[in-house]
């Protein structure tokens, strides 16, 4: 940021909320206390994250392997063997093999699907905030069609269309879950632009492009950032639910949302609960720790927050 | 404020008239009606005479038109798979999610209007946590699941509730009202409760708030009736964005719980290709969002003289 | 009845008016009922097949006069009193209610004519009446609401009527009224979804108030079979109203009346008190079929003892059914056989399964009796694809064994030493547990090298018609349940023939064999052609064989009440247990 006019820069950053204070460690601490739920969500989620990198290191099986003998063999807490510590599934595959790198999907699927929609909907909010009336016009439209359009029954006519795979899934949640970023991104901007050091900017001839980038994008990213996360959960949740309509990545990957469905009618045995819980209780944890890290990013991120932590 | 009346209206206008070009387009690219009609082993020639008398032949732009201006009159045809007009089927089951999306919503607001006072009045405390962890659980737990835990336990298990159905008319259909509301509310909560929340933490921390404080109004009218009513605004914004969502929930709930609605209605219509079915009950239940949309913004529009314009 | 109808056409043949084909078709379906017989005879192994007493009328014996219609107006009185009565002995006051959950979506409409739907069949079996009935024991298509039939002419059936039967406003079931239907379901300007299956009918003649002449367009061997799935409407209530009126208003003369269809959710019925047929005791006095989307929905019903018949429990949950205390589950082995075909003769494209060893080694990599025992209810292997329960199944023809090395070796040897690559296209299905069934045979193929990847068509109607014009390959899931008739037949010249469209192999020893097994009269002889048959699509392999199904239902245990082989569920036979 070094060749414009430095008084340009100071106003910036005078309004900018990103100017930061330095902290005490004492303070951070405390900080991390207040917001101890989200310090925990973000361990969660590392753990997740980890998992899910190193899965093929951290089981000796595969995800498709076993012995059809070996179907529906118990957890070590009802007595099974350690060779299968979360037992195995309908056709022998070993369950905490299947639930690592189902994780690998969820957060995979998650976090493109989220890229896809951030990048459609944040260009199209810019655009629409930046340049207003008939950009605006037809951008806002396109934003209320697909807000009132139910997105599962759009999903599943396009998978219906397209036939279900790991790209086609990712491409409907994507293509879904754009409006949201547009709709926020596009006030966001039109209230920065409306600020005098944009003005300002225009004034000493700064081009539309620099504008939007240098200038009003920094300012967006609290609020994409917030909102991604929380996207990123649903967007999980939407994998899971396309899978348990036999809409998502087709078998014999491991998606939670299938194996919540394959095991469905397991509910009804006690002894054989824990195969529809587990996967249903990842996809929980999962969608809650992004959730509570959403939460503490926001509450980072937020001057008017931040003054209370 | 007549002007922007007629700008929402229109907006919604062009909303539903988007989205019935998106399904017809779909519906015709899930397959080909003239497999529907007739039976499969028809030989080849005889599907394309049939073809052309039915003008399945025409090009697309064409029969859209016939189909929009069909529609305009409320006929979307007769169902492929019954003989009976699709909008006749469609309305029959509009009352049924109706209910179901109403009586989710009463419920979601109830659970999330106290909560996001109390956790945004006394912040970080224990409340604050315990609440965002049930909201935010409500969001992150997968609700066909829940659905099904809840038929289990209060339908096997307890015994206390019917498991699934609509019931007749009275006492036994709120019977039969209670899992799938509660699961719907669930589901609707979360992100209510996060805006009262974050909304009654803006409005506190602003200075009219201060003002209040210092002309000595008890603590309770502060809440109440200065920064409630100020984040009434955007809650009801989102309940009205939500929408589109609870319906999307409410086709889940529909489905687990056998509940004869709109959207269980058009998953079966998607399966069975039954074009018109589908064409019918999308666009009306996107009629429906469109209206509340703009019933939301209009009542937005009164109360907060910062939008109109 | 048969015999004396078979008598019929080999005098027709020997008085030159039919030709050696036809007479070869009328010879498989009598022969086709005596190979039933003797097959459910050897074959008693499941549970649960024997249907009860009250619907077949004694034996199809003889032809004319069957002995409950010798006196109608006694037995109609007897069964009157008897159906009250044993209605009242039922548990839960006057008869109490059966609530049967049919199916997860909702039946089009309530006239019969207008659907094809098998649950429809179902319903309908209760509102109305059909001219024959087939006996779950015999095979045999008995008198119903025809009293009897007769083949007078090669190409007319002559068919006594029942007299008396009323429907249930009252109208009289005459001989106009079958008349009427048949002209309706033929009449092209209807667009009944049922044309096809009566696409030999010619026309319909009265010949007295309760005889009629049927006329097919050519010698009609197995007419009877008609018989069995043709709901009788009345004509005074059609030509009355509408067809959107009928859609809504069934009208029949059977063991059930309607009394209300809540759209989406249930069909309400009652007892019909004056029902004609006294063998049927009609236990309960109102019947429910309900529409619950999604399995586990259904089984909660079940168990929750909120429904008294479920019609399919998932392999998997066998146990916890049968273990409640509150229901149990009937295992039915049924006609339906499942295989995985394969794209021998390339009809959608080149693919590796035109080479034999290619398909050998497909069957070789896949652990069939592992899965039956594992994996399902129960299932009867078909070595070539031909059922133990058809007629002219050889029992010496061996299975493909369970050998992986053998399969890649013989990969090996067909050029193909890395495997193989291939998309297995799966439509929706009723064989139990298919899903894991199929994960687990992709993975012993791909064990051997054959790598599969799945395409799933959610569309019955999609997956339909991809396959009926050659879409399907290289490799798909299938299964057929050969019209109901239990002959070798009827699912070899089907999948096979060439001259078929639902065949993607095609081998001109082969037809010529079918053809044979066709035209002969001769059952020993038919024997040999098959086994020889079978013995070719073993060697060549055009499918990865499978199994004849089992199928599983939940019924409560208040409720007794067995499923058919013929997979026509008759809730009207239920009674409360003791």
């Amino acid at each position: 940021m070094a060749t414009a006019d430095p008084t340009i820069q100071d106003a910036a950053s005078a309004f900018s909320p990103r100017r930061t204070r330095k902290k005490t460690l004492r303070q951070w601490m405390k900080t991390m206390w207040r917001l101890r739920m989200s310090v925990a969500g973000a361990t969660i989620l590392a753990i997740l994250i980890f998992i899910a990198i190193f899965a093929p290191i951290l089981s000796p099986y595969s995800y498709t392997e076993g012995r059809i003998t070996d179907r529906l063999q118990e957890p070590v807490w009802q007595g099974g063997s350690w060779s299968h510590p979360l037992g195995t599934d309908g056709i022998g595959r070993d369950y905490a093999t299947r639930l690592m790198y189902g994780a690998r999907l969820a957060l995979s699927v998650g976090v493109l699907a989220t890229v896809i929609s951030g990048v459609i909907g944040i260009t199209l909010g810019m655009l629409a905030g930046f340049f207003g009336r008939w950009v605006d016009g037809i951008i806002s439209t396109l934003v209320n069609v697909m807000m009132t359009f139910p997105f599962i029954l759009l999903a599943l006519a396009v998978i219906a269309v397209l036939g279900a795979s790991f790209t086609n899934v990712v491409l409907v949640l994507g293509i879904g879950a754009w409006p949201i970023y547009t709709r926020v991104v596009k006030f966001e901007v039109e209230r920065i632009k409306s600020l005098e050091y944009i003005a300002a900017g225009r004034v000493v001839g700064l081009g539309n492009w620099r504008l939007m980038m240098r200038h009003i994008m920094p300012n967006l990213f609290n609020t994409i950032v917030v909102i991604a996360t929380v996207q990123v959960a649903r967007l999980i949740i939407s994998e899971a639910f396309l899978s348990f309509l036999g809409l998502g990545v087709p078998p014999p990957t491991p998606s939670w949302g299938y194996m919540l469905q394959e095991s469905q009618a397991f509910m009804f045995t006690w002894g054989d609960i824990w195969l529809p819980t587990l996967p249903g209780l990842l996809i929980f944890i999962t969608a809650l720790s992004i959730n509570f890290v959403g939460d503490g990013l926001r509450d980072l991120m937020d001057p008017h927050q931040r003054a209370a932590l | 404020m007549g002007s922007f009346i007629a700008n929402r209206v229109m907006q919604t206008v062009v909303a539903v008239f988007g989205i019935s070009v998106i399904v017809f387009v779909i519906t015709n690219m899930i397959g080909d009606p003239v497999n529907v009609l007739l039976p499969p082993e028809t030989p080849r020639e005889q599907r394309e005479l049939y073809r052309e008398q039915m003008g399945f032949n025409r090009p697309l732009v064409v029969q859209y038109w016939d189909f929009l201006s069909d529609a305009v009159v409320g006929d979307f045809g007769t169902s492929f798979r019954a003989e009976r007009p699709a909008m006749t089927i469609v309305w029959e089951r509009m009352p049924a999610t109706l209910l179901l999306t109403l009586s989710g919503t009463i419920l979601a607001t109830v659970i999330a209007i106290p909560m996001g006072i109390i956790s945004s009045y006394k912040r970080y405390s224990i409340w604050d946590n315990l609440s965002t962890l049930f909201v935010v659980a409500g969001q992150a737990m997968p609700i066909f699941w829940l659905g099904l835990m809840l038929i289990i336990v209060f339908g096997v298990n307890l015994k206390w509730l019917p498991p699934s159905g609509y019931g007749e008319f009275g006492i036994d259909r709120l019977k039969h009202m209670v899992l799938p509301t509660v699961v719907l509310g669930v589901f609707l909560a979360p992100v209510t409760e996060r805006l009262v929340r974050s909304g009654m933490l803006d409005a506190l921390t602003q200075d009219y708030i201060r003002t209040a404080r210092a002309k000595g109004l008890r603590e309770r009218v502060v809440l109440t009736r200065h920064a409630l009513r100020n984040t009434m605004i955007p809650v009801i914004t989102v309940l009205g964005l939500q929408f589109g969502q609870l319906l999307g929930g409410a086709v889940i709930t529909e489905t687990v719980f056998a509940w004869p609605g709109v959207g269980l209605l058009a998953i079966e219509s998607i399966r069975n290709a039954d074009f018109p079915v589908t064409q019918a009950a999308v666009v009306s239940l996107a009629i429906i969002i469109g209206l509340v949309n703009l019933g939301v913004d209009l009542i937005v529009g009164v109360l907060d003289p910062r939008i109109r314009r | 009845m048969n015999d004396k109808i078979y008598a019929n056409w080999e005098r027709f043949y020997k008085e030159g008016r039919i030709d050696r084909r036809t007479l070869m078709k009328a010879a498989m379906v009598w022969a086709a009922g005596v190979g039933a017989m003797g097959a459910l005879a050897a074959c008693g192994d499941d549970d649960d097949d024997d249907d009860t007493p009250a619907t077949s009328t004694g034996g199809g014996g003889s032809q004319t006069e069957t002995p409950a219609a010798e006196a109608p107006t006694e037995a109609s009185d007897e069964g009157e009193a008897e159906a009250t009565s044993s209605g009242d002995s039922g548990s839960g006051g006057e008869g109490g209610t059966l609530r049967v959950i049919l199916d997860q979506s909702d039946l089009p409409t309530m006239d019969p004519h207008m659907h094809n739907l098998r649950t429809g069949i179902i319903a309908f079996y209760h509102i109305f009446d059909n001219l024959g009935v087939r006996n779950a024991e015999t095979n045999m298509i008995e008198p119903w609401l025809a009293e009897s039939w007769e083949n007078i002419e090669p190409t007319v059936w002559e068919l006594k009527l029942r007299q008396g039967i009323k429907f249930h406003n009252g109208d009289d079931f005459t001989a106009a009224t079958v008349k009427f239907n048949w002209d309706r379901v033929t009449n092209p300007e209807q667009a009944s979804q049922q044309i096809g299956n009566h696409a030999a009918i010619a026309g319909v003649e009265i010949v007295d108030d309760y005889t009629v002449h049927v006329t097919t367009k050519e010698p009609y061997p197995i007419f009877t079979e008609r018989l069995q799935n043709f709901q009788m409407i009345s004509e005074k209530v059609a030509e009355a109203n509408d067809d959107a009126w009928l859609a809504e208003n069934p009208i029949g003369t059977g063991p059930y009346k309607f009394v209300e269809w809540k759209k989406g959710q249930e069909l309400v019925l009652t007892r019909n008190d004056d029902y004609w047929n006294p063998d049927v005791e009609i236990a309960y006095k109102d019947l429910i079929l309900r529409t619950v989307p999604g399995v586990p929905t259904q089984l909660a019903e079940l168990l929750a003892g909120t429904a008294d018949i479920v019609r399919v429990v998932p392999f998997d949950q066998m146990q916890a059914v049968d273990n409640s205390g509150v229901a149990s589950t009937k295992t039915q082995s049924i006609l339906r056989v499942g295989f995985t075909r394969l794209d021998a003769m390339g009809r959608t494209g080149p693919n590796p399964f035109q080479d034999v060893r290619v398909r050998h080694a497909a069957n070789h990599a896949c652990d069939i009796q592992g899965y039956i025992d594992a994996l399902q209810p129960g299932g009867d292997r078909t070595p070539a694809l031909v059922n133990p329960k058809h007629f002219g199944f050889d029992p010496t023809i061996e299975p493909h064994e369970y050998n992986p090395d053998l399969a890649r070796q013989l990969l090996e040897e067909a050029g193909y030493p890395d495997g193989i690559d291939v998309t297995w296209v799966r439509g929706p299905s009723s064989m139990p547990n298919q899903d894991q069934v199929d994960q687990a045979m992709q993975r012993d193929l791909e064990a051997v090298g054959i790598r599969c990847t799945f395409e799933t068509l959610s569309d019955g109607n999609v997956f339909t018609t991809r396959h009926n014009e050659g879409q399907a390959g290289p490799m798909h899931s299938y299964n057929w349940g050969s019209y109901s008739v239990f002959d070798a037949d009827g699912i070899l010249w089907d999948m096979l023939h060439s001259n078929e469209i639902f065949t993607y192999y095609n081998n001109a020893e082969l037809d010529e064999l079918l053809e044979q097994g066709r035209g002969s009269l001769d059952p020993e002889e038919r024997k040999q052609i098959y086994s020889k048959a079978q013995r070719i699509v073993r060697d060549e392999a055009p499918m990865i064989f499978m199994w004849g199904f089992h199928a599983v239902w939940g019924v409560s245990n208040n409720v007794e009440w067995s499923p058919r082989p013929d997979e026509i569920d008759m809730y009207f036979t239920a009674r409360p247990k003791a």
